[in-house]
């Protein structure tokens, strides 16, 4: 329960005065830009974009300058953002088949049609801070030296269109194809999650879902918690176009182009008497440059696929509505947060709770079980 | 998939523009049509629909900003513009654009003068993009067989 | 799907936000307030001459502040007409539905209620799923309860203080069973919203209807209409 208590606006205006000079920061130094951050923190920006469920550079690096660079802060500013928005369309599926592709690999095959393309990443790099960029001309410099010293590619040198991956196992039939179908997937922007969800439902908690709490997640299915035996299949990075069908045109236009991360796990395979043994898929989709998240959501996607064969569920990873109900960093944030909140009353009828047991305690001398008592009146108070 | 109709390609390569490209070619006509807008120039949101397994049930991503427009000329002629992003200026000239188009008379110079060099610099952009990974390509040798 | 021909749009909300918030409390006061007549005049300035305008003012305005492109509609026969139809597709961006069964609003006429089988009347779990019915009729006016009238229900319930009345032209016996069937169905049942031209008096399935006339208790009896 909660009381109202008044008094405190002053003290609140200057703590938000206070916390607009801080988020600033010394005044010699000169100002972020939005541009600055949409362009030099990008994958703080793809992040913000992904987990706060709209694609906008623009608004999640603005985001990101209102929160001082706290991302699950800049997530909660993006959300709310969007609920002031109407929603104007539904695109078409987008077509990962057809991206223009920054960066793919596969670990399951060495030679892939398209090639394997590193794209820019973290991955080879030595992990040694590198002071140059602390000092800051050097760094432009050094910049501009790459881009000199890269031997320009001949005008028709590019990457071509990428087959998948796991196309060429389901031509041969070992692995399970994905099939499309035509139900219109739920979405728990509008209908609340309702267990058993299906694997669509799922799927778009997963891709709002926390990266941290999904990557330990995926972790612990790797450590037999749930084990599912993954390769990554495929991971392609690049731009798609989207298209949607608008209800007066009444035939498809593309609205532009987004960045996209897509990551398809093969996985450990099934078989039973009556279907020959084939390899089984885990899938994960995000905004812009989210190798980690994506991965991370394609191992969660497949543990959670467990019952659909007949696997044993004993694991966290495995536990659909563990999974779905604590994956949301905006929920989470919230309810945790909330014990900031004043409960001085609450705490009052505790104390005196506790004194009466301890007057009783010290006047009979027997030992009441209080905590159990404690707990009771705890679990009423988060129910309130 | 079907054939790209005239009609959605000029709209996607509209869409795709940037705005000052736009404004440039709007302050480049010969004369500039009168025209009222039908629905004025809103933003809002589309859901992004992904596959499971890329090609699989489709599910809800997540949603994205867009901009829409709807304007009509004196002769009646409907444009729609519907744009990627929050910028309402660019979704209203995409729409005037796309009614412009559909007039027999202007359509000729319009694709040439304007659709095809905002569609050219598009796929120079891309061209560009691809060029510029297309060195991360790997180049594997197989050490068994030492061809390399 | 057909593309829309823009020649026939009627003129929206010039003003969307502020317009369709007056809107949405009139809509409000009319559902909380069974039996007060709201009127959707004055929403529309219909000094645009470019475009052409609908008598229907009180129906579309109702479509125009709830039907969005999360929620379907399903148009009768007596009612539907190309511009209607294309109308509704573009300002509210709704989904047609092919069976009145799927719907979560239905635009009908009154000679045209003759059942309610074929509407959504929710589920015990979620009865806020049902149907909401935009019913068109000849005449419309709040009346007295004393006066009797063959037109003339009288409706009681929450949100009124003893008893309303309202004059429907072209009521029919059928009708008024068909509206004491549907509050028995209370939690479940369609709400009704009466419009006629930019008039509108709604009908929940709370609000109990019977035709006794000539009782007393007439207060709280509102004879207004409300213009604003």
């Amino acid at each position: 329960m909660y009381v109202a208590v008044k008094g405190g606006e002053k003290a609140i205006d200057h703590a938000h005065n206070l916390l607009a000079r801080r988020r600033r920061g010394d005044t010699r130094q000169a100002a972020l830009s939005v541009a600055q951050i949409r362009e030099q923190m990008k994958l703080a920006v793809d992040r913000v974009m992904t987990e706060g469920s709209v694609y906008d550079p623009e608004l999640a690096a603005l985001a990101v300058k209102q929160a001082s660079g706290d991302l699950m802060e800049a997530i909660f500013l993006l959300r709310a953002y969007r609920t002031t928005l109407p929603r104007l369309a539904v695109t078409s599926p987008v077509n990962t088949g057809d991206m223009l592709v920054q960066r793919r690999i596969s670990a399951t095959f060495k030679d892939v049609p398209g090639g394997q393309v590193l794209g820019s990443t973290y991955d080879y790099t030595h992990r040694l801070l590198d002071f140059k960029l602390l000092a800051e001309g050097e760094a432009e410099s050094d910049v501009a030296e790459r881009a000199s010293s890269e031997e320009p590619a001949a005008a028709d040198e590019s990457v071509a269109r990428c087959p998948r991956v796991l196309e060429m196992l389901n031509s041969e039939g070992l692995i399970e194809s994905a099939k499309p179908e035509n139900e219109q997937p739920g979405d728990l922007t509008r209908e609340p999650l309702d267990y058993p969800a299906d694997r669509a439902t799922r799927l778009q908690a997963l891709a709002r879902g926390d990266e941290g709490f999904l990557l330990a997640l995926a972790y612990s299915t790797q450590r037999g918690y749930g084990r599912n035996h993954p390769f990554a299949g495929e991971i392609r990075q690049g731009y798609v176009a989207v298209e949607i069908v608008p209800e007066e045109l009444g035939f498809a236009i593309d609205i532009g182009d987004i960045e996209l991360t897509e990551c398809e796990m093969i996985n450990q395979f099934v078989g039973s008497k009556d279907r020959a043994p084939q390899f089984t898929r885990g899938y994960g989709l995000g905004f812009g440059q989210c190798e980690r998240k994506a991965m991370a959501m394609a191992l969660v996607d497949r543990s959670l696929r467990a019952a659909e064969f007949d696997e044993e569920r004993d694991s966290p990873a495995q536990n659909e509505e563990f999974v779905l109900s604590h994956c949301d960093n905006v929920e989470s944030n919230g309810f945790v947060s909330h014990l900031k909140l004043p409960h001085y009353v609450d705490f009052q009828s505790e104390l005196e709770l506790l004194r009466k047991l301890r007057k009783e305690f010290e006047e009979h001398g027997s030992n009441r079980p209080a905590a159990k008592t404690n707990a009771a009146t705890t679990a009423t108070e988060v129910t309130s | 998939m079907q054939e790209q109709t005239n009609r959605q390609f000029w709209m996607g390569v509209l869409a795709r523009a940037q705005l000052e490209s736009l404004e440039a070619h709007w302050a480049g006509l010969p004369e500039q049509p009168e025209y009222r807008k039908v629905r004025a120039p809103e933003v809002g949101l589309a859901m992004v629909q992904g596959r499971a397994g890329s090609g699989g049930q489709a599910f809800n991503l997540g949603e994205m900003t867009l901009s829409r427009c709807v304007v009509q000329l004196d002769d009646g002629t409907a444009g729609f513009g519907y744009v990627r992003g929050r910028s309402k200026r660019h979704a209203e000239l995409a729409a005037v654009f796309d009614a412009l188009l559909q007039n027999d008379d202007r359509y000729a110079a319009l694709m040439s003068d304007c659709i095809q060099p905002l569609h050219a610099q598009w796929t120079a952009d891309r061209n560009a993009l691809s060029r510029d990974v297309a060195g991360t390509k790997v180049d594997f040798f197989t050490l068994v067989r030492g061809e390399a | 799907m057909t593309a829309i021909s823009t020649h026939h749009l009627w003129v929206p909300y010039a003003n969307p936000v502020l317009q369709s918030q007056q809107a949405f409390r009139k809509l409000m006061r009319a559902m909380s307030e069974p039996g007060t007549c709201v009127s959707f005049d004055t929403l529309y300035a219909s000094d645009s001459g470019q475009a052409s305008s609908t008598s229907q003012t009180a129906a579309f305005a109702t479509a125009l502040t709830l039907l969005d492109q999360e929620t379907s509609v399903w148009i009768s026969p007596g009612i539907s007409s190309p511009a209607l139809i294309d109308n509704l597709r573009f300002h509210c961006g709704c989904r047609l539905a092919e069976n009145a069964s799927e719907a979560d609003f239905v635009m009908l006429s009154l000679s045209e209620l003759n059942g309610l089988d074929r509407f959504s009347a929710g589920e015990d779990i979620n009865p806020h799923t049902s149907a909401t019915l935009i019913v068109e009729v000849p005449a419309l006016e709040v009346a007295s309860v004393d006066e009797a009238h063959p037109d003339l229900l009288v409706l009681s319930g929450p949100g009124i203080k003893a008893r309303k009345g309202v004059r429907v032209q072209g009521l029919t016996s059928d009708h008024r069973r068909l509206f004491e069937d549907n509050h028995q169905r209370y939690p479940l049942g369609v709400d009704f919203m009466l419009t006629c031209g930019a008039d509108l008096v709604a009908l929940p399935r709370s609000t109990q209807v019977s035709t006794l006339t000539n009782r007393a208790a007439t207060a709280g009896e509102d004879t207004q209409c409300m213009s604003q």
